[in-house]
């Protein structure tokens, strides 16, 4: 699935595909904090900013390299993601999400207005990057995209299956379980929205490199809802979960092009015929074997 | 009389506002020794273990484990120092398996860093093997290794109980709090809880900390057993003296006081 892209022939295919893989970074980030910790964001988008407009920052004034810019982008949100976290995740469920939901907004905002370094409402054209030196050509740029996706899903599987992964299921289910088994809740709280940041800030920065160009209208408060409705659809918790979701919710819009005037009436309408009949999400029906596949041989 | 004391608790007092739980609670636990707490329902028991747990803050009192004091330990703390417990209304991951379930009792045990987990390196793969084969052994404990790989959730209601303990004693610690381990269970698991606290008893030689409603429970296992009502200390002693005690006779039968009577 990871080598779709350079199968397609056209090269809008293969934009999908390489857009399926970017989103299903993000929401495998979101899975984490979200699905096993039980944190919910609705601002997640504004990590997607942060990790695209510093990419495109680094490629444009810092180095062309595409390794430095994803990286860049990357620790940027990452430490985004320790500064909302830290005051934010010792607080109930109801204010994460309010607090997310501020960042996203504030991320964008910044994005609109930084005109001197975001380029404004008319966003910002991304030099061509190079990767070790050479020109990133679209096919090695798909390689990377399909790489870091690899990587972030071995990330996802070795966490959710090690005592990382039950330390976040833990505190998702009762803290008061967790902590008395030793669990430092904050402390992992903080981790899972760290690691979901840093995806997060890696699929902003590939969808920075990958299309060229980057604008805040990309980084929307329905982007944030959208990463969610994928790991939701998709299916809570699993690892197949949001890469599943991804698919789904990146070719959906896609295939109702032709209906563009209904385009979101029936995105609605099949993302509600989901949740009605799957309400544990796509991948507890088709996800097994996916999950079996990827997952790592239990140690 | 040279006594080796593991906990010792002290004038322990919680309110809740002007509801108050705890007064004046002290009690001495012998190291190696089984001691139970009993008392009517709402007599501030379970109050009592989580304020020694650290999950709720007495307003007054100490407490101290070995040489430290209780009360300046995290709850995180007590894992790492051996202070285990189990919880009147279950709490055991259902969606995870029942290996994975006795895996977190284990938590604070690992040595590998965080980030070799997420990364699932060879040293954090051995380490969590043998951590497996540990859980597997608390499991044969509580005889319940033949369901090890289940999803936790599809387990009868007796068997969370055991599950619970098994998660409580794989770390081995040296003292444990089990909160109600009998409450709804049937006869016939009763018989099987009491053989299987007996046999962590000989193998592992915790010091326990037990509530308990099954009197016969209460009675068969216990070295002292101390006396709550109305959050106070209404009796201590050893099985035979608190059976025979009248206060507590009072405390669950109930009684017309003097003066309402007059």
């Amino acid at each position: 699935m990871t080598l779709c892209p350079l199968l397609l022939g056209s090269d809008y295919l293969r934009f999908v595909a390489v857009l399926i893989l970017i989103n299903a970074i993000a929401a495998t980030g979101v899975n984490l904090s979200m699905g096993y910790c039980g944190l919910v964001s609705v601002g997640h988008a504004g990590f997607l900013v942060i990790g695209a407009y510093v990419a495109a920052f680094f490629v444009n004034h810092i180095s062309t390299s595409a390794v430095l810019a994803i990286a860049g982008g990357a620790v940027a949100a990452g430490a985004a993601g320790i500064v909302i976290g830290l005051p934010t995740l010792r607080l109930n469920p109801l204010y994460i999400a309010m607090v997310t939901f501020g960042f996203g907004q504030a991320a964008n905002l910044v994005a609109v207005n930084w005109i001197e370094v975001t380029g404004g409402p008319n966003g910002l054209a991304v030099n061509p990057p190079t990767i070790l030196g050479f020109e990133a050509s679209n096919t090695t740029l798909y390689l990377a995209t399909a790489a870091l996706f690899l990587a972030s899903s071995w990330v996802a599987s070795c966490s959710g299956q090690s005592r990382l992964g039950r330390a976040f299921l833990a505190i998702k289910e009762s803290e008061i379980a967790a902590r008395s088994m030793g669990i430092a809740v904050e402390r992992y709280k903080m981790i899972a929205f760290a690691i979901s940041s840093i995806m997060v800030g890696i699929a902003g920065g590939l969808y920075a490199l990958v299309s060229g160009y980057v604008n805040p209208d990309a980084f929307v408060f329905q982007v944030s809802v959208l990463l969610v409705t994928m790991c939701v659809a998709g299916g809570l918790g699993r690892l197949s979960g949001p890469i599943i979701g991804a698919a789904i919710l990146t070719i959906l819009p896609e295939l109702l092009r032709p209906f563009a005037e209904y385009k979101e009436l029936l995105s609605g309408i099949i993302l509600l015929g989901f949740l009605v009949l799957m309400p544990r999400g796509l991948a507890s029906l088709v996800g097994g074997w996916i999950d079996a596949l990827i997952k790592q041989r239990p140690a | 009389m040279n006594r080796d004391i593991i906990l010792s608790v002290i004038k322990v007092s919680l309110a809740f506002g002007g509801n108050r739980i705890l007064t004046d609670v002290s009690l001495d636990v012998d190291r190696g020794r089984l001691f139970a707490i009993i008392g009517p329902n709402g007599a501030g028991k379970t109050s009592l273990f989580n304020v020694l747990t650290r999950l709720y803050d007495a307003d007054r009192g100490q407490a101290v484990l070995d040489d430290a004091n209780l009360f300046d330990l995290s709850p995180t703390d007590l894992a790492r120092a051996g202070v285990m417990r189990t919880f009147q209304n279950i709490l055991v991951l259902k969606e995870l398996s029942v290996l994975d379930n006795v895996l977190l009792g284990l938590h604070t045990t690992y040595r590998t860093s965080l980030v070799t987990a997420a990364f699932g390196t060879i040293s954090y793969r051995r380490e969590e093997r043998h951590r497996r084969d540990l859980a597997v052994e608390a499991l044969k404990v509580v005889g319940l290794e033949a369901v090890a790989n289940l999803p936790a959730g599809s387990l009868p209601f007796g068997y969370l109980r055991l599950l619970e303990l098994a998660r409580c004693i794989v770390s081995r610690p040296k003292l444990i709090l089990l909160d109600e381990p009998s409450a709804g269970m049937t006869s016939q698991e009763i018989e099987r809880l009491t053989d299987t606290i007996e046999l962590i008893r000989q193998s592992l030689n915790p010091t326990i900390l037990l509530i308990a409603h099954t009197m016969k429970l209460v009675m068969q296992v216990s070295d002292r057993i101390l006396v709550l009502d109305h959050g106070a200390v209404i009796a201590e002693g050893v099985p035979k003296e608190i059976a025979a005690n009248q206060a507590v006779i009072d405390a669950y039968l109930g009684r017309v006081s003097d003066d309402a009577a007059a």
